[in-house]
Protein backbone atom coordinates (compact mmCIF):
# COMPACT_ATOMS: atom_id res chain seq x y z
CA UNK A 1 0.00 0.00 0.00
CA UNK A 2 2.71 2.37 0.95
CA UNK A 3 4.50 1.16 -2.07
CA UNK A 4 1.29 1.87 -4.48
CA UNK A 5 1.29 5.29 -2.88
CA UNK A 6 4.46 6.24 -3.28
CA UNK A 7 4.42 5.37 -7.15
CA UNK A 8 1.28 7.67 -7.59
CA UNK A 9 3.21 10.26 -5.77
CA UNK A 10 6.21 10.00 -8.02
CA UNK A 11 3.84 9.58 -11.16
CA UNK A 12 1.86 12.86 -9.96
CA UNK A 13 5.30 14.50 -9.36
CA UNK A 14 6.60 13.56 -12.83
CA UNK A 15 3.36 14.12 -14.66
CA UNK A 16 3.34 17.68 -13.03
CA UNK A 17 6.67 18.31 -14.27
CA UNK A 18 6.12 17.15 -16.98
CA UNK A 19 2.88 19.47 -18.21
CA UNK A 20 4.67 22.83 -16.59
CA UNK A 21 7.44 21.43 -19.47
CA UNK A 22 5.02 21.32 -22.00
CA UNK A 23 3.74 24.43 -21.29
CA UNK A 24 6.97 26.44 -20.78
CA UNK A 25 7.96 25.04 -24.29
CA UNK A 26 4.53 26.19 -25.77
CA UNK A 27 5.41 29.60 -24.12
CA UNK A 28 8.23 29.61 -25.83
CA UNK A 29 7.39 28.89 -28.74
CA UNK A 30 4.40 31.62 -29.03
CA UNK A 31 7.56 34.29 -28.31
CA UNK A 32 10.02 32.89 -30.83
CA UNK A 33 8.62 30.55 -33.11
CA UNK A 34 11.38 27.93 -35.13
CA UNK A 35 13.14 30.08 -37.59
CA UNK A 36 12.65 29.17 -41.16
CA UNK A 37 8.91 27.68 -40.80
CA UNK A 38 7.41 30.97 -40.20
CA UNK A 39 9.29 32.86 -43.22
CA UNK A 40 8.10 30.12 -45.16
CA UNK A 41 4.50 29.97 -43.98
CA UNK A 42 2.03 32.54 -45.37
CA UNK A 43 0.01 31.35 -43.06
CA UNK A 44 1.75 32.47 -40.36
CA UNK A 45 2.97 36.02 -41.63
CA UNK A 46 0.89 38.82 -40.26
CA UNK A 47 -1.99 39.65 -42.89
CA UNK A 48 -0.66 42.92 -43.88
CA UNK A 49 2.80 44.76 -44.77
CA UNK A 50 3.98 47.05 -41.56
CA UNK A 51 7.22 47.83 -43.11
CA UNK A 52 8.13 47.19 -46.64
CA UNK A 53 12.04 47.29 -46.10
CA UNK A 54 11.48 44.44 -43.43
CA UNK A 55 9.69 42.75 -46.28
CA UNK A 56 12.22 42.74 -48.90
CA UNK A 57 14.73 41.47 -46.49
CA UNK A 58 12.82 38.59 -46.02
CA UNK A 59 12.15 38.07 -49.58
CA UNK A 60 16.05 38.41 -50.09
CA UNK A 61 16.82 36.15 -47.34
CA UNK A 62 14.23 33.43 -48.63
CA UNK A 63 15.72 33.91 -52.23
CA UNK A 64 18.99 33.30 -50.39
CA UNK A 65 17.54 30.29 -48.29
CA UNK A 66 16.64 28.52 -51.67
CA UNK A 67 19.77 29.28 -53.52
CA UNK A 68 23.02 27.08 -53.38
CA UNK A 69 24.70 29.86 -51.66
CA UNK A 70 23.00 28.13 -48.51
CA UNK A 71 25.35 25.48 -48.85
CA UNK A 72 28.22 27.14 -47.34
CA UNK A 73 28.09 27.64 -43.31
CA UNK A 74 28.43 31.22 -42.99
CA UNK A 75 25.90 32.06 -45.56
CA UNK A 76 23.22 29.83 -43.59
CA UNK A 77 24.04 31.20 -40.05
CA UNK A 78 23.33 34.84 -41.47
CA UNK A 79 20.38 33.58 -42.95
CA UNK A 80 18.77 31.96 -39.88
CA UNK A 81 19.63 35.49 -38.19
CA UNK A 82 17.94 37.63 -40.64
CA UNK A 83 15.19 35.36 -40.39
CA UNK A 84 15.15 35.49 -36.89
CA UNK A 85 15.61 39.38 -36.26
CA UNK A 86 12.85 40.11 -39.28
CA UNK A 87 10.38 37.94 -37.25
CA UNK A 88 11.37 40.03 -34.09
CA UNK A 89 10.76 43.56 -35.74
CA UNK A 90 7.63 42.96 -37.37
CA UNK A 91 6.31 41.53 -34.08
CA UNK A 92 7.72 44.56 -32.46
CA UNK A 93 5.82 46.83 -34.55
CA UNK A 94 3.05 44.85 -34.36
CA UNK A 95 3.32 45.33 -30.81
CA UNK A 96 4.31 49.59 -31.04
CA UNK A 97 7.60 48.86 -30.13
CA UNK A 98 9.17 51.24 -32.71
CA UNK A 99 12.74 51.26 -30.65
CA UNK A 100 12.90 47.55 -30.56
CA UNK A 101 11.74 46.97 -34.19
CA UNK A 102 13.87 49.41 -35.79
CA UNK A 103 17.07 47.83 -33.56
CA UNK A 104 15.80 44.38 -34.71
CA UNK A 105 15.48 45.59 -38.26
CA UNK A 106 19.00 46.89 -38.52
CA UNK A 107 20.46 43.44 -37.33
CA UNK A 108 18.29 42.12 -40.08
CA UNK A 109 19.56 44.24 -42.64
CA UNK A 110 23.47 43.56 -41.37
CA UNK A 111 23.03 39.94 -41.35
CA UNK A 112 21.46 39.92 -44.75
CA UNK A 113 24.48 41.91 -45.95
CA UNK A 114 26.70 38.97 -44.01
CA UNK A 115 24.95 36.39 -45.80
CA UNK A 116 25.08 38.37 -49.32
CA UNK A 117 28.69 38.96 -48.94
CA UNK A 118 29.35 35.33 -47.77
CA UNK A 119 27.40 34.11 -50.80
CA UNK A 120 29.67 36.23 -53.08
CA UNK A 121 32.58 35.28 -51.29
CA UNK A 122 31.47 31.47 -51.78
CA UNK A 123 31.53 32.25 -55.70
CA UNK A 124 34.87 33.70 -55.70
CA UNK A 125 36.39 30.83 -53.84
CA UNK A 126 35.11 28.51 -56.21
CA UNK A 127 35.93 31.01 -59.49
CA UNK A 128 39.75 31.42 -58.06
CA UNK A 129 40.01 27.38 -57.39
CA UNK A 130 39.15 26.59 -61.36
CA UNK A 131 41.26 29.75 -62.78
CA UNK A 132 44.32 28.46 -60.21
CA UNK A 133 43.77 24.94 -61.77
CA UNK A 134 43.30 25.91 -65.51
CA UNK A 135 46.71 28.02 -65.08
CA UNK A 136 48.24 25.42 -63.59
CA UNK A 137 46.90 22.74 -66.47
CA UNK A 138 47.30 26.05 -69.32
CA UNK A 139 51.41 26.02 -68.31
CA UNK A 140 51.64 22.50 -68.18
CA UNK A 141 50.40 22.37 -71.85
CA UNK A 142 52.97 25.17 -72.48
CA UNK A 143 55.71 22.94 -71.25
CA UNK A 144 54.86 19.86 -73.54
CA UNK A 145 54.45 22.83 -76.27
CA UNK A 146 57.97 23.43 -75.76
CA UNK A 147 58.98 19.93 -75.31
CA UNK A 148 57.22 19.16 -78.56
CA UNK A 149 59.04 22.22 -79.89
CA UNK A 150 62.44 21.15 -78.90
CA UNK A 151 61.15 17.13 -80.14
CA UNK A 152 60.87 18.64 -83.40
CA UNK A 153 64.15 20.84 -83.65
CA UNK A 154 66.09 17.80 -82.81
CA UNK A 155 64.37 16.17 -85.81
CA UNK A 156 65.25 19.00 -88.16
CA UNK A 157 68.88 19.00 -87.21
CA UNK A 158 68.94 15.14 -87.30
CA UNK A 159 67.54 15.47 -91.00
CA UNK A 160 69.78 18.58 -91.44
CA UNK A 161 72.78 16.06 -90.97
CA UNK A 162 71.75 13.66 -93.39
CA UNK A 163 73.88 13.72 -97.07
CA UNK A 164 71.74 14.67 -99.50
CA UNK B 1 36.11 44.77 -31.98
CA UNK B 2 37.43 42.51 -29.19
CA UNK B 3 34.16 41.94 -28.00
CA UNK B 4 32.60 41.09 -31.75
CA UNK B 5 35.53 38.23 -31.80
CA UNK B 6 33.41 36.17 -29.05
CA UNK B 7 30.59 36.37 -30.22
CA UNK B 8 31.96 35.68 -34.18
CA UNK B 9 32.86 32.78 -32.72
CA UNK B 10 29.58 31.57 -31.97
CA UNK B 11 28.40 32.32 -35.38
CA UNK B 12 30.99 30.22 -36.89
CA UNK B 13 29.86 27.39 -34.86
CA UNK B 14 26.58 28.00 -36.13
CA UNK B 15 27.89 28.20 -39.75
CA UNK B 16 29.92 24.82 -39.09
CA UNK B 17 26.77 22.79 -38.20
CA UNK B 18 25.30 23.30 -41.71
CA UNK B 19 26.63 22.34 -45.20
CA UNK B 20 29.91 22.74 -47.00
CA UNK B 21 33.05 24.87 -46.02
CA UNK B 22 32.16 26.27 -42.83
CA UNK B 23 34.96 29.27 -43.16
CA UNK B 24 36.32 30.21 -46.80
CA UNK B 25 40.04 28.78 -47.91
CA UNK B 26 41.37 32.27 -47.89
CA UNK B 27 39.95 32.77 -44.24
CA UNK B 28 42.00 29.86 -42.73
CA UNK B 29 45.38 31.34 -44.45
CA UNK B 30 45.14 34.31 -41.68
CA UNK B 31 44.16 35.45 -38.64
CA UNK B 32 41.00 36.63 -37.33
CA UNK B 33 42.97 39.76 -36.00
CA UNK B 34 44.43 39.89 -39.83
CA UNK B 35 41.16 39.01 -41.28
CA UNK B 36 39.91 42.60 -39.44
CA UNK B 37 43.11 44.45 -39.89
CA UNK B 38 42.13 43.52 -43.93
CA UNK B 39 38.84 44.11 -44.09
CA UNK B 40 39.65 47.83 -42.49
CA UNK B 41 41.31 48.45 -45.48
CA UNK B 42 39.57 46.77 -48.30
CA UNK B 43 35.89 46.79 -47.15
CA UNK B 44 35.88 50.03 -45.01
CA UNK B 45 32.16 50.78 -45.65
CA UNK B 46 31.08 47.49 -44.06
CA UNK B 47 33.73 47.87 -41.43
CA UNK B 48 32.82 51.62 -40.55
CA UNK B 49 29.25 49.82 -40.01
CA UNK B 50 30.16 47.67 -37.45
CA UNK B 51 32.55 50.49 -35.69
CA UNK B 52 29.08 52.32 -35.53
CA UNK B 53 26.79 49.66 -34.06
CA UNK B 54 30.13 48.97 -31.39
CA UNK B 55 29.96 52.18 -30.16
CA UNK B 56 26.35 52.67 -30.02
CA UNK B 57 26.09 48.71 -28.13
CA UNK B 58 28.96 50.82 -25.54
CA UNK B 59 26.26 53.23 -24.85
CA UNK B 60 23.23 51.27 -24.55
CA UNK B 61 21.89 48.39 -21.98
CA UNK B 62 20.02 45.67 -21.67
CA UNK B 63 18.51 43.80 -24.67
CA UNK B 64 19.38 47.35 -26.93
CA UNK B 65 23.16 46.13 -25.84
CA UNK B 66 22.93 42.61 -27.54
CA UNK B 67 21.37 43.58 -30.51
CA UNK B 68 23.31 46.20 -31.57
CA UNK B 69 26.79 43.53 -30.35
CA UNK B 70 25.37 41.27 -32.40
CA UNK B 71 24.35 43.77 -35.42
CA UNK B 72 28.32 44.71 -34.87
CA UNK B 73 29.97 41.42 -34.90
CA UNK B 74 27.62 40.64 -38.73
CA UNK B 75 28.80 44.15 -40.07
CA UNK B 76 32.33 43.06 -39.09
CA UNK B 77 31.57 39.34 -40.37
CA UNK B 78 30.54 40.93 -43.46
CA UNK B 79 33.66 43.26 -43.72
CA UNK B 80 35.91 40.71 -43.54
CA UNK B 81 33.78 37.99 -46.04
CA UNK B 82 33.88 41.30 -48.35
CA UNK B 83 37.57 41.53 -47.67
CA UNK B 84 38.88 37.45 -48.59
CA UNK B 85 36.55 38.18 -51.12
CA UNK B 86 38.77 41.06 -52.91
CA UNK B 87 41.72 38.85 -51.90
CA UNK B 88 40.54 35.81 -54.13
CA UNK B 89 39.42 38.31 -56.59
CA UNK B 90 42.76 39.43 -57.04
CA UNK B 91 44.47 36.18 -56.96
CA UNK B 92 41.85 35.06 -59.67
CA UNK B 93 42.87 38.18 -61.37
CA UNK B 94 46.60 36.70 -61.33
CA UNK B 95 45.64 32.96 -62.35
CA UNK B 96 43.65 34.58 -65.16
CA UNK B 97 46.93 36.05 -66.12
CA UNK B 98 49.33 33.44 -66.22
CA UNK B 99 46.47 31.31 -67.90
CA UNK B 100 46.74 34.05 -70.97
CA UNK B 101 50.50 33.90 -70.84
CA UNK B 102 51.02 30.36 -70.77
CA UNK B 103 47.99 30.32 -73.48
CA UNK B 104 50.23 33.14 -75.51
CA UNK B 105 53.50 31.30 -75.33
CA UNK B 106 51.74 28.08 -76.02
CA UNK B 107 50.16 29.85 -79.26
CA UNK B 108 53.88 30.44 -80.20
CA UNK B 109 55.35 27.44 -79.49
CA UNK B 110 52.67 25.44 -81.77
CA UNK B 111 53.11 27.94 -84.24
CA UNK B 112 56.84 27.82 -84.84
CA UNK B 113 56.65 23.51 -84.58
CA UNK B 114 53.70 23.42 -86.81
CA UNK B 115 56.28 25.94 -89.44
CA UNK B 116 58.88 23.35 -88.85
CA UNK B 117 56.73 20.81 -89.18
CA UNK B 118 56.11 22.01 -92.60
CA UNK B 119 59.59 22.73 -93.19
CA UNK B 120 60.80 19.33 -92.87
CA UNK B 121 57.41 17.52 -94.59
CA UNK B 122 58.44 20.23 -97.89
CA UNK B 123 62.13 19.11 -97.09
CA UNK B 124 61.70 15.68 -96.92
CA UNK B 125 59.25 15.82 -100.64
CA UNK B 126 62.11 17.11 -102.03
CA UNK B 127 64.59 14.69 -101.04
CA UNK B 128 62.09 12.15 -102.55
CA UNK B 129 61.14 14.35 -105.49
CA UNK B 130 65.35 14.84 -105.76
CA UNK B 131 66.43 11.23 -105.78
CA UNK B 132 63.61 10.25 -108.01
CA UNK B 133 64.40 12.92 -110.51
CA UNK B 134 68.72 11.92 -110.46
CA UNK B 135 67.41 8.56 -110.83
CA UNK B 136 64.97 9.29 -114.10
CA UNK B 137 66.99 11.86 -115.49
CA UNK B 138 70.32 9.49 -115.66
CA UNK B 139 68.16 6.96 -117.20
CA UNK B 140 67.13 9.23 -119.75
CA UNK B 141 70.64 10.65 -120.60
CA UNK B 142 72.61 7.36 -120.76
CA UNK B 143 70.05 4.87 -121.89
CA UNK B 144 70.46 5.64 -125.71
CA UNK B 145 70.75 1.81 -127.12
CA UNK B 146 67.32 0.48 -129.08
CA UNK B 147 64.97 -0.56 -126.50
CA UNK B 148 62.57 -3.08 -127.23
CA UNK B 149 58.68 -1.94 -127.13
CA UNK B 150 57.09 -2.72 -123.94
CA UNK B 151 60.24 -2.27 -122.01
CA UNK B 152 58.75 -0.72 -118.61
CA UNK B 153 61.63 0.60 -117.26
CA UNK B 154 61.21 2.91 -120.93
CA UNK B 155 57.94 3.30 -120.29
CA UNK B 156 58.44 4.56 -116.70
CA UNK B 157 61.16 7.12 -117.62
CA UNK B 158 59.18 8.34 -120.27
CA UNK B 159 56.22 9.07 -117.98
CA UNK B 160 58.18 10.96 -115.15
CA UNK B 161 59.92 12.80 -117.97
CA UNK B 162 56.80 13.96 -119.38
CA UNK B 163 55.60 15.13 -115.98
CA UNK B 164 58.40 16.41 -115.42
CA UNK B 165 57.55 18.32 -118.36
CA UNK B 166 53.84 19.29 -117.80
CA UNK B 167 55.38 20.92 -113.83
CA UNK B 168 57.74 22.71 -115.81
CA UNK B 169 55.26 23.89 -118.57
CA UNK B 170 52.92 25.02 -115.03
CA UNK B 171 55.65 27.10 -113.53
CA UNK B 172 56.77 28.88 -116.80
CA UNK B 173 52.90 29.75 -117.27
CA UNK B 174 53.18 31.20 -113.95
CA UNK B 175 56.08 33.56 -114.04
CA UNK B 176 54.44 34.77 -117.37
CA UNK B 177 54.78 32.49 -120.46
CA UNK B 178 52.69 34.08 -123.12
CA UNK B 179 50.18 31.95 -123.96
CA UNK B 180 50.85 30.98 -127.87
CA UNK B 181 53.96 29.67 -126.62
CA UNK B 182 52.77 27.94 -124.13
CA UNK B 183 50.01 26.15 -126.41
CA UNK B 184 53.06 24.84 -128.24
CA UNK B 185 54.65 22.93 -125.67
CA UNK B 186 51.46 21.75 -124.55
CA UNK B 187 51.29 20.30 -127.77
CA UNK B 188 54.47 18.82 -127.18
CA UNK B 189 54.28 17.42 -124.45
CA UNK B 190 50.71 15.90 -125.53
CA UNK B 191 52.24 14.16 -128.65
CA UNK B 192 54.85 12.96 -126.10
CA UNK B 193 51.87 11.30 -123.94
CA UNK B 194 50.58 9.18 -126.65
CA UNK B 195 50.80 5.50 -126.29
CA UNK B 196 53.18 4.58 -129.44
CA UNK B 197 55.57 8.28 -128.40
CA UNK B 198 59.06 7.60 -127.98
CA UNK B 199 61.71 8.08 -125.20
CA UNK B 200 63.18 10.97 -127.53
CA UNK B 201 59.73 12.40 -127.36
CA UNK B 202 59.21 12.47 -123.71
CA UNK B 203 62.90 14.06 -123.83
CA UNK B 204 61.80 16.60 -126.48
CA UNK B 205 58.68 17.60 -124.59
CA UNK B 206 60.78 18.23 -121.52
CA UNK B 207 63.43 19.94 -123.36
CA UNK B 208 60.28 22.14 -125.10
CA UNK B 209 59.22 23.20 -121.07
CA UNK B 210 62.51 23.66 -120.09
CA UNK B 211 63.22 25.99 -123.07
CA UNK B 212 59.48 27.75 -122.17
CA UNK B 213 60.48 28.62 -118.89
CA UNK B 214 63.85 29.93 -119.83
CA UNK B 215 61.66 32.06 -121.99
CA UNK B 216 59.61 33.19 -119.17
CA UNK B 217 62.71 34.42 -116.78
CA UNK B 218 63.88 35.86 -119.46
CA UNK B 219 60.77 37.79 -120.08
CA UNK B 220 60.95 38.41 -116.60
CA UNK B 221 64.05 40.61 -115.79
CA UNK B 222 67.26 40.55 -114.52
CA UNK B 223 68.28 37.18 -112.69
CA UNK B 224 66.43 36.57 -108.69
CA UNK B 225 67.74 34.86 -106.08
CA UNK B 226 65.07 32.11 -106.53
CA UNK B 227 66.47 31.23 -110.02
CA UNK B 228 69.87 31.14 -108.62
CA UNK B 229 68.32 28.63 -106.03
CA UNK B 230 66.58 26.75 -108.71
CA UNK B 231 69.81 26.58 -111.19
CA UNK B 232 72.07 25.01 -107.91
CA UNK B 233 69.00 22.91 -107.50
CA UNK B 234 68.85 21.71 -111.04
CA UNK B 235 72.46 21.19 -111.49
CA UNK B 236 71.93 19.11 -108.63
CA UNK B 237 69.16 16.75 -109.78
CA UNK B 238 71.27 16.55 -113.02
CA UNK B 239 74.31 14.85 -111.01
CA UNK B 240 76.65 18.33 -112.08
CA UNK B 241 78.64 19.66 -109.79
CA UNK B 242 77.82 22.62 -108.76
CA UNK B 243 79.11 25.72 -106.94
CA UNK B 244 78.48 29.50 -107.02
CA UNK B 245 80.79 32.13 -106.49
CA UNK B 246 81.44 35.85 -107.65
CA UNK B 247 82.71 34.17 -110.82
CA UNK B 248 78.92 32.71 -111.00
CA UNK B 249 77.66 29.47 -110.75
CA UNK B 250 80.65 26.72 -111.75
CA UNK B 251 79.78 23.43 -113.00
CA UNK B 252 83.17 21.11 -112.78
CA UNK B 253 82.76 18.85 -115.79
CA UNK B 254 86.23 17.41 -115.16
CA UNK B 255 84.38 13.91 -114.92
CA UNK B 256 83.07 14.22 -118.55
CA UNK B 257 86.43 13.61 -120.08
CA UNK B 258 88.56 10.61 -120.23
CA UNK B 259 91.85 11.37 -117.92
CA UNK B 260 94.66 12.75 -119.69
CA UNK B 261 92.72 13.70 -122.65
CA UNK B 262 90.43 15.56 -124.77
CA UNK B 263 88.01 13.03 -125.69
CA UNK B 264 84.68 13.01 -124.02
CA UNK B 265 83.48 10.19 -121.85
CA UNK B 266 80.79 7.71 -121.74
CA UNK B 267 79.49 9.77 -119.29
CA UNK B 268 80.59 12.93 -120.75
CA UNK B 269 77.55 13.33 -123.73
CA UNK B 270 75.53 13.20 -120.69
CA UNK B 271 76.68 15.43 -118.85
CA UNK B 272 76.68 17.82 -121.85
CA UNK B 273 72.99 17.32 -122.21
CA UNK B 274 72.58 18.44 -119.11
CA UNK B 275 74.39 21.03 -119.17
CA UNK B 276 72.40 22.03 -122.30
CA UNK B 277 68.76 21.96 -119.93
CA UNK B 278 70.53 24.26 -117.61
CA UNK B 279 71.32 26.36 -120.69
CA UNK B 280 67.79 26.36 -121.69
CA UNK B 281 65.94 26.67 -118.47
CA UNK B 282 68.29 29.60 -117.39
CA UNK B 283 68.58 32.04 -119.98
CA UNK B 284 70.58 35.15 -119.06
CA UNK B 285 74.26 36.18 -119.78
CA UNK B 286 76.93 34.66 -121.26
CA UNK B 287 78.34 30.81 -120.41
CA UNK B 288 82.00 30.32 -119.88
CA UNK B 289 83.90 27.51 -120.64
CA UNK B 290 87.33 27.50 -118.59
CA UNK B 291 89.54 25.05 -119.65
CA UNK B 292 92.38 23.71 -121.92
CA UNK B 293 91.64 25.42 -125.45
CA UNK B 294 91.26 21.36 -126.50
CA UNK B 295 88.46 20.40 -124.02
CA UNK B 296 86.98 23.78 -124.21
CA UNK B 297 86.64 23.35 -127.61
CA UNK B 298 85.39 19.64 -127.18
CA UNK B 299 82.76 20.74 -125.21
CA UNK B 300 81.67 23.56 -127.00
CA UNK B 301 81.40 20.72 -130.05
CA UNK B 302 79.70 18.22 -127.94
CA UNK B 303 76.60 20.63 -127.60
CA UNK B 304 76.19 20.03 -131.26
CA UNK B 305 73.45 22.18 -133.01
CA UNK B 306 71.35 23.53 -129.99
CA UNK B 307 70.37 26.92 -130.28
CA UNK B 308 71.55 27.10 -126.60
CA UNK B 309 75.41 26.78 -127.61
CA UNK B 310 75.65 30.40 -129.20
CA UNK B 311 75.69 31.72 -125.69
CA UNK B 312 79.17 29.50 -124.76
CA UNK B 313 82.59 30.58 -124.73
CA UNK B 314 85.45 28.90 -124.37
CA UNK B 315 87.86 30.47 -122.43
CA UNK B 316 91.01 28.66 -123.07
CA UNK B 317 93.58 28.96 -119.96
CA UNK B 318 96.47 27.10 -120.68
CA UNK B 319 97.11 26.33 -116.67
CA UNK B 320 99.13 23.21 -115.01
CA UNK B 321 96.26 21.49 -114.08
CA UNK B 322 94.68 20.52 -117.88
CA UNK B 323 92.45 18.21 -116.46
CA UNK B 324 90.51 21.18 -115.09
CA UNK B 325 87.21 22.01 -116.78
CA UNK B 326 84.77 24.56 -115.34
CA UNK B 327 81.68 25.65 -116.99
CA UNK B 328 80.14 29.44 -115.81
CA UNK B 329 77.27 30.86 -115.63
CA UNK B 330 78.42 34.33 -115.05
CA UNK B 331 74.94 35.86 -114.69
CA UNK B 332 74.16 33.77 -111.76
CA UNK B 333 77.28 34.63 -109.09
CA UNK B 334 76.72 36.28 -105.61
CA UNK B 335 75.97 39.77 -105.49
Amino acid sequence: MTLRIGACTVLGVALALGWAAIARAQETATAEPPIGGLLASPTQRPTQSLDPELDAIAAQLGSLATSKAVEDGVVKAAIEHGKRAVLQATRALAAGDAATAARKKQLARAALELALRAAARREETRAESAASQNAVQAEQANAQAAVSLEQTRAEWQSLQAEPR
Amino acid sequence: MTRARSSLAVLLMLSACGGTPAVPREAHEVTQAEREKRAAELAPDLYAKAQEAEARAAEASGDAQDDLELTAELWLEAACEEADRIVLERKRREHEARIEAAQLARAGLDKQRLELEATIRRDEAARIAHTEAVKMLALAATDERPRPAGDTAHAEVAAWLVSRAELTLAAARAIGLPEPEAAEVAAAIGRARKPKAKLEDAQGALAAAERAIGRARALRGPVTEDERAALLEMASERSLSATRDARGVVLDLRSAFIPGTAKLSANGRAQLAHLLALARAHPHGPIHIEASRARGEAVHKGLGDAPERARFSVVAQELPDKERVFVVLVEYGER
